[in-house]
């Protein structure tokens, strides 16, 4: 029955293969007579879900032509045909959109599926680029960065992502007109009861940013703010750029170093993050000087470079908790999988990065505690701990062979292995548990874990976005390209799928502030174009001098074109009248004045020093309205003016004036916001009293209309 | 030395896609073939069933990809390379045939689209009436619900009761005219029917309030 069955495949396979050659072609045709031409062809569009597989067959029909004899060729182009129809279904899954309209993307994947098809077997060799020509290279990409920088300097501190300029633009200021590098003071969070001035007192993290914001202020002067702080951040670019230049040439090479940074720099993600003051960049930079240590370390076998390594991971991971998501699975996978005949090395260098890691952490909280208290204490917990790392880059070589006799022990007897292993398991998940209390901000839950719909989101509307669907499908090219890569080198390829891995779980555990915030993904960013210049710098190895040239000015077109609008909405947006409002708030109000930001996205608090609420929501407030009146209450707590450059949201403010439990409106949670875009349901409606008395507030223009300045509607809250 | 090595590489990297290409080649001449075939069928069939007979409204575009499959498949028989030894020139031909073929194709859908401008009455629900009863006519293109056109009987306008693409439904008034009327059906874009229908009116309202003194 078996050979009655093979023999009956063998019979019809050709024919089959012939029947799908047809086929193929035939789609096509069709599609190039329908959405190019636009010509109507009597077929459903569903015709085209079968591409996929049409073109894997159509190629595997080739292959199978020309290796027939040759077993192990032909069990290799079968295993290419599988990923191909990964490939090319994986947009489809992803977003049907990305495949079936947009036309270029798809010509483009197509055809670079076709171009690996003839070279699998030829990547080989890497391609170098001579000294002078990568000197040149250099420089004019720096120059493009500069002039792609230039106009976006003055920017006001407008647009969608303003509130972050005041969480680190604030800090530093304050810091640089105090001289005082410990003082947290953010007038954008005061409390007009407790808190008036705006001091913070917790310290979540290491204020590396602000720091170096108030370095930057200190060292240029206050005045034009806003170029000084863009000046700072595209500091931070740039060395992310010569990071990223001098990691890819070490473990890939030039060629595809270059390609890198075009892509880089021309990414309005990148161009975004190194434009705002986020903490994405600095961690991705730390992250990156980390991973260039660690390979330095790798090179000379010089422990010294480990131990700083691990430092400065503990440096991004002390400045904002999200880096040790993805970073602490690259790290640990990294070196789980370099050493593979040497288990003591690994486990000694395991116990060298984990030890540092936990150590800096407690030594870090009991500063940010000791800081509250004694400025001295805090100063010599400071300057023992500089000491102690002196010291131990000194020694390192030497802890670290104790270290290692002490690993090699533990090889031997491997129920201590066990318990040590079991113990820093257990450690873990208790610095973790008392650390999620700040974590439950970004940290999935049961609600959303798995929840497909938020990635396939994240996914379009996060990512490809950024990176256009072109640079998109080319890194999946790229991706494509590293299983049939068979060049000697294997640390690109390592890094990638580590580096990949590391962004898995950042995924799936940060889904929360990934979904709502574009700046978070631009360490998948990073991997695509990185992926996406490893399939460039193919491409080019293989082309003559003209058809390369060709070739990048088409493809440099095609993303300007796709991107054009991205680098509008992202970074060319402002609101107009902003500085004519700092100058009539700074006329109008009193120092101590408190306003009412009813956007959420004012940053007038950096340049007019006034307190910024966002709410009146406290229960103080409540009483008083009641005892006073509102104007009254208003001046006595000295809120002044309500501004808004959207329509005003009654229902915001009712709840004060009502006898509603004011703890209980809560904001609503991050994860049921997610919920509810996807699954349709809306919010629960405020109750009926709180709509009354919002119609009431509306009616009765409590809220008085004084100017209007531009996108801005200011209201004074003292007229009675 | 390098220049040399380059040029081999793209040397090898050409050979393969020529190779590749002329295995291709008669494939894709069958493709042509197939195509048209299929648009010629499809076309045929389209206009005789929706228009010249009018057996269905339009046609299926799954039945017509199946149709596509069936001739694949069909035509994988065909001898291409025979033919091709004994007349090397035939792929000219077929491309030349195929070109004037996707013109011809083209105008036809031209051609068609504007047909579907014109309402087409296909059945009326009786030919005659008396003012006050109502009508309901079906065939298709009268546009859709929210674009009503108007109906009229000779020249009076009829009350409209229901609209929608393929079926309206209308109010005879009492102040039409006896005996024999036209009847013409109006789109949004005022397009007219081609064919006309001859409805018969038994009686006006003067004629019975006559009968009734």
């Amino acid at each position: 029955m078996k050979n009655y069955l093979i023999k009956k495949i063998k019979q019809f396979l050709p024919i089959f293969l012939k029947i799908n050659n047809l086929f193929f072609i035939s789609i096509i045709f069709i599609y190039f007579i329908s959405r190019i031409l636009f010509i109507d062809v009597e077929v459903t569009f569903r015709i085209y879900y079968l591409f996929p597989v049409s073109l894997s067959l159509f190629l595997f029909e080739k292959s199978f032509k020309k290796y027939k004899n040759d077993r192990k060729n032909l069990s290799l182009k079968l295993i290419n045909g599988l990923v191909i129809i990964f490939l090319i279904a994986s947009p489809i899954t992803i977003n049907y959109s990305t495949l079936i309209y947009d036309g270029v993307n798809k010509i483009f994947l197509i055809f670079g599926i076709i171009f690996l098809y003839f070279f699998n077997f030829k990547i080989k060799k890497d391609f170098e680029i001579e000294r002078d020509h990568e000197k040149f290279l250099l420089l004019s990409l720096v120059i493009l960065f500069v002039i792609i920088k230039i106009p976006l300097l003055n920017k006001s501190f407008t647009g969608n992502n303003t509130i972050k300029y005041n969480t680190y633009v604030e800090p530093a200021k304050y810091m640089a007109e105090s001289n005082n590098l410990f003082l947290v003071k953010i007038k954008y969070l005061a409390d007009p009861i407790k808190n008036r001035d705006g001091f913070d007192k917790k310290l979540i993290g290491i204020p590396t940013l602000e720091w170096f914001l108030a370095i930057t202020y200190k060292i240029f002067g206050l005045e034009n703010i806003e170029v000084k702080t863009r000046l700072a951040t595209s500091a931070i670019g740039l060395l992310i750029l010569a990071a990223s230049y001098k990691i890819i040439k070490k473990i890939k090479n030039k060629s595809t170093a270059l390609i890198f940074l075009l892509l880089l720099i021309t990414n309005p993600l990148f161009i975004l993050i190194t434009q705002l003051t986020t903490y994405d960049s600095v961690i991705l930079l730390f992250f990156l000087i980390s991973y260039l240590l660690f390979l330095k370390y790798e090179e000379k076998n010089e422990e010294k470079f480990l131990f700083y390594s691990s430092l400065v991971f503990s440096l991004s991971f002390l400045s904002k908790e999200v880096a040790i998501i993805w970073g602490l699975p690259f790290f640990s996978a990294y070196i789980l999988f370099s050493n593979k005949t040497n288990i003591k090395k690994t486990i000694t260098e395991i116990f060298l990065f984990s030890s540092v890691i936990a150590f800096s952490f407690l030594i870090f909280k009991i500063w940010a505690n000791s800081l509250l208290y004694n400025k001295l204490i805090s100063f010599i917990i400071f300057a023992i701990f500089s000491l102690i790392v002196y010291i131990i880059s000194k020694k390192a070589s030497k802890i670290f062979k104790n270290i290692n006799i002490f690993s090699e022990y533990l090889v031997k007897k491997k129920y201590l292995l066990i318990i040590l292993l079991t113990i820093l398991f257990l450690l873990g998940i208790f610095l973790f548990k008392l650390e999620i209390k700040n974590w439950s901000e970004f940290i999935t839950d049961k609600k959303i874990i798995f929840y497909w719909p938020m990635y396939e989101y994240i996914i379009n509307a996060r990512q490809i976005l950024y990176i256009s669907s072109l640079i998109f499908s080319t890194s999946l090219l790229g991706f494509f390209a590293l299983f049939i890569d068979k060049s000697k080198n294997t640390k690109f390829k390592k890094f990638i799928f580590i580096f990949a891995f590391g962004l898995l779980v950042y995924l799936i555990l940060a889904s929360k502030v990934i979904f709502f915030h574009n700046y978070y993904n631009i360490n998948f960013v990073y991997l695509y174009l990185l992926l996406s210049a490893y399939f460039l710098s193919i491409v080019a190895r293989n082309l003559g001098l003209t058809t390369k040239i060709i070739f990048f000015a088409v493809f440099a077109l095609l993303i300007y074109k796709s991107n054009r609008e991205v680098w509008k909405e992202l970074l060319i947006t402002e609101k107009s009248g902003f500085t004519e409002l700092t100058e009539f708030m700074i006329k109008n109000n009193e120092k101590d004045n408190f306003y009412i930001d009813n956007d959420n996205t004012l940053s007038i608090s950096i340049s007019t020093d006034l307190p910024r609420i966002t709410t009146l929501n406290y229960p103080e407030i409540q009483a008083d309205i009641k005892k006073i009146g509102f104007s009254e209450t208003m001046k006595k707590y000295k809120i002044k003016y309500l501004v808004a450059s959207q329509e005003i949201d009654y229902e915001k403010y009712a709840p004060v004036f009502t006898n509603l439990d004011l703890k209980k409106i809560d904001s609503t949670k991050r994860e049921n916001l997610i919920l509810e875009k996807f699954s349709g349901s809306k919010k629960e409606e405020s109750s009926r009293e709180i709509k009354g008395k919002a119609l009431q507030i509306r009616n009765e223009n409590i809220f008085d209309l004084e100017t209007e300045i531009g996108d801005y509607k200011v209201y004074n809250l003292w007229n009675d | 030395m390098r220049l040399k090595k380059k040029k081999v590489k793209n040397n090898i990297f050409f050979k393969e896609l020529e190779e590749f290409l002329v295995e291709v080649l008669p494939q894709i001449i069958i493709v042509l073939i197939i195509l048209m075939v299929f648009f010629i069928f499809t076309d045929l069939y389209q206009y005789l069933t929706t228009e010249l007979w009018w057996t269905q409204d339009s046609i299926n575009y799954k039945y017509s990809t199946i149709f596509l499959l069936i001739l694949i498949a069909g035509f994988s028989f065909l001898p291409i390379k025979k033919i091709y030894s004994k007349w090397p020139r035939f792929s000219y031909l077929i491309i030349s045939l195929f070109l004037i073929i996707l013109i011809a194709h083209q105008k036809y859908n031209k051609f068609y689209d504007n047909l579907q401008q014109y309402p087409k009455i296909k059945t009326l629900s009786k030919n005659w009436g008396i003012p006050g009863s109502w009508v309901k006519i079906t065939g298709k293109n009268f546009g859709a619900a929210w674009q009503p056109g108007k109906v009229y009987l000779g020249e009076t306008e009829m009350t409209i009761k229901r609209w929608e693409d393929k079926e309206i439904i209308f109010e005879i008034p009492v102040n039409v005219g006896k005996n024999e009327q036209t009847l013409k059906v109006f789109n949004a874009q005022n397009n007219k029917q081609e064919k006309y229908f001859e409805y018969y009116i038994k009686f006006d309202l003067k004629e019975a309030s006559e009968i009734l003194k």
